[in-house]
């Protein structure tokens, strides 16, 4: 697969790391986890950018951390926003059309949702307006495996077959259950943080094409290297890995329509 | 690629062409629990050239898995394959005749250590059926590479204690230091009490961070570079050690030269080691 002197790349390699938050972390010496860390963080690991979730979002309060979130990273052009979703179930978050209208207005590209540590169901009634919202928009949502089941995400994919749905921190144990869900839904794509079954990258990427990986390092609880190592000495062609790399992310990210062209 | 600031380095895609790297902790073989893409020795060693990594000790899976006989066997044909690149470790297996496996190839250069999984066999680390390895160990010099894990009834770095207490002589690999990162201090506490532990990388958990701590706090000759490979990518654990905050010469000893120093401690006669002796400067895959 390597043939990295038959084409020389246009551009350089810029990655976009999919999967990186802000914030302090409860159970990890991640430090202060603010805005400028995590971008001396970045140059340290040569990614260009990353899209960030808050972790006052993801560890204590939804609400108040998106809000933070749109603050951090307001004067920070490197970091792109991810906002952390809840049902509105409880008033807590509005309607998913709603949420989605908001999130874009906010320039927001990504969503992810915690279903496992928050407390709902991401299958069934009452996540499923916002799911079918985010398709409409094109709005990727980014879900760490150990927040649900594979079930749950065969029925999501399944009800929303215009989703762009991310799978994250897949581990090196679940290629047998996952590459049966890649080939029945082709709008499952792959997060390459602790994606890390021996050579599972070249496997995934030879069946089921570079289009359906996107690098993320999972930092800081993960370490950057991981990733980063495991991309750039892959033995993959250097167009494969510019696409995994930010290509494609940066699509997803584009193509995150703005409410007012659908609405 | 220096040993300073590796993130142009490995922008490029070009392989380490540093001081050796020698994976301490890797396998071979598949293994039943899930699928690996390509657990040969010849995917192992592709792996091994993209990298520039220069040597591994292995352990086959199907010794650890169910049969050390078989699996050794294993071992020692891939040794015998490729001489200069990878060197064995026996697995034991305390319920399959431990001196006997043990008696059968310590003879033969290919090994180079012992390789225990306590978990996997249900047996604790410091019980009685262990006794012959540890005995070898401290005869020959040759290490024990232990599957570690905190809070196991058979292997937590409390099992660890007691074995290099009863054993000052023996060299133990605590292989993934307990894996979480929350038995990373009591790892750390572990090897300065025994001069004889070292604590290996590799696992799901470990950060640069960490690695740094343990640098810090140990010293570079009792931290070494695994990566667990094929049971998980060589690269996970190498990227983590590659841009950690280490120092250049802290860098290449965790990376090999630690470990190139235990193993010559053994006095095995493996190629790998005789290739390492004979020509330090240049030897790269």
């Amino acid at each position: 697969m390597v043939d990295r002197s038959a084409t020389v790349p246009a551009e350089p390699l810029r990655l976009l790391d999919a999967s990186a938050s802000l914030g302090r972390h409860p159970a990890h010496d991640v430090g202060t986890g603010t805005p400028g860390a995590t971008v001396s963080g970045l140059d340290r690991y040569g990614i260009s950018e990353a899209v960030v979730a808050h972790t006052l979002a993801t560890h204590h309060d939804p609400v108040t951390g998106n809000a933070r979130l749109l603050a951090d990273v307001a004067d920070q052009p490197r970091l792109r926003p991810c906002w952390t979703a809840l049902p509105p179930t409880c008033g807590e978050f509005p309607a998913g059309p709603e949420l989605v209208a908001q999130a874009r207005a906010s320039g927001v590209g990504l969503l992810t949702t915690r279903p496992g540590s928050h407390g709902f169901e991401l299958a069934g009634p009452d996540m499923a307006p916002l799911l079918e919202a985010a398709a409409g928009h094109g709005l990727p949502l980014l879900i760490d495996a150990a927040e649900t089941d594979w079930r749950s995400v065969e029925q999501v994919a399944t009800a929303h077959p215009e989703l762009w749905l991310i799978l994250t921190e897949v581990g090196y144990r679940e290629l047998r259950r996952l590459c049966g869900l890649l080939e029945r839904r082709p709008r499952v794509l792959l997060c390459t943080a602790n994606l890390s079954g021996h050579l599972a990258l070249e496997f995934l990427v030879d069946r089921f094409g570079a289009h359906r990986l996107v690098f993320g390092t999972g930092q800081p609880v993960r370490d950057p290297g991981e990733a980063v190592l495991r991309l750039l000495w892959s033995e993959l062609d250097d167009d494969a890995v510019r696409a995994i790399g930010g290509d494609t992310m940066r699509q997803l990210l584009a193509a995150s329509r703005p409410v007012l062209e659908v609405g | 690629m220096n040993s300073r600031a590796p993130a142009g380095s490995v922008l490029s895609r070009e392989p380490w062409s540093g001081a050796p790297i020698l994976d301490a902790h890797a396998h071979l073989g598949p293994y039943n629990r899930f699928f690996v893409a390509d657990p040969s020795g010849e995917a192992m060693l592709r792996v091994m050239d993209r990298c520039g990594v220069s040597g591994a000790i292995v352990s086959s899976m199907l010794a650890v898995e169910l049969d050390t006989e078989a699996g050794n066997a294993e071992t020692a044909a891939l040794c015998e394959a490729h001489p200069s690149r990878f060197a064995g470790y026996v697995v034991i297996n305390p319920w399959q005749d431990p001196e006997a496996e043990l008696e059968r190839w310590s003879g033969h250069q290919s090994f180079v250590g012992v390789k225990l999984h306590p978990d996997l066999h249900e047996y604790p680390l410091d019980g009685l059926r262990y006794r012959p390895v540890w005995e070898f160990a401290e005869r020959t010099g040759r290490p024990v590479l232990t599957h570690t894990w905190a809070g196991s009834q058979f292997d937590d770095l409390s099992h660890v204690d007691r074995v290099a207490t009863d054993h000052p002589r023996a060299r133990i690999l605590a292989g993934h230091s307990g894996v979480a990162p929350s038995s990373f201090g009591r790892a750390i506490e572990l090897a300065r009490r025994h001069p004889g532990v070292l604590l290996e990388l590799c696992g799901s958990h470990n950060h640069g961070r960490a690695i740094a701590e343990m640098v810090r706090a140990v010293g570079a000759a009792q931290v070494v570079f695994g990566s667990d490979f094929p049971f998980i990518d060589l690269r996970m654990s190498l990227g983590r050690v590659l841009f950690a905050e280490l120092g250049p010469a802290d860098r290449e000893a965790v990376l090999g030269g630690t470990m190139a120093g235990v193993l010559a401690g053994g006095h095995s006669g493996a190629a790998l080691l005789d290739r390492l002796e004979k020509d330090p400067a240049h030897w790269q895959p």
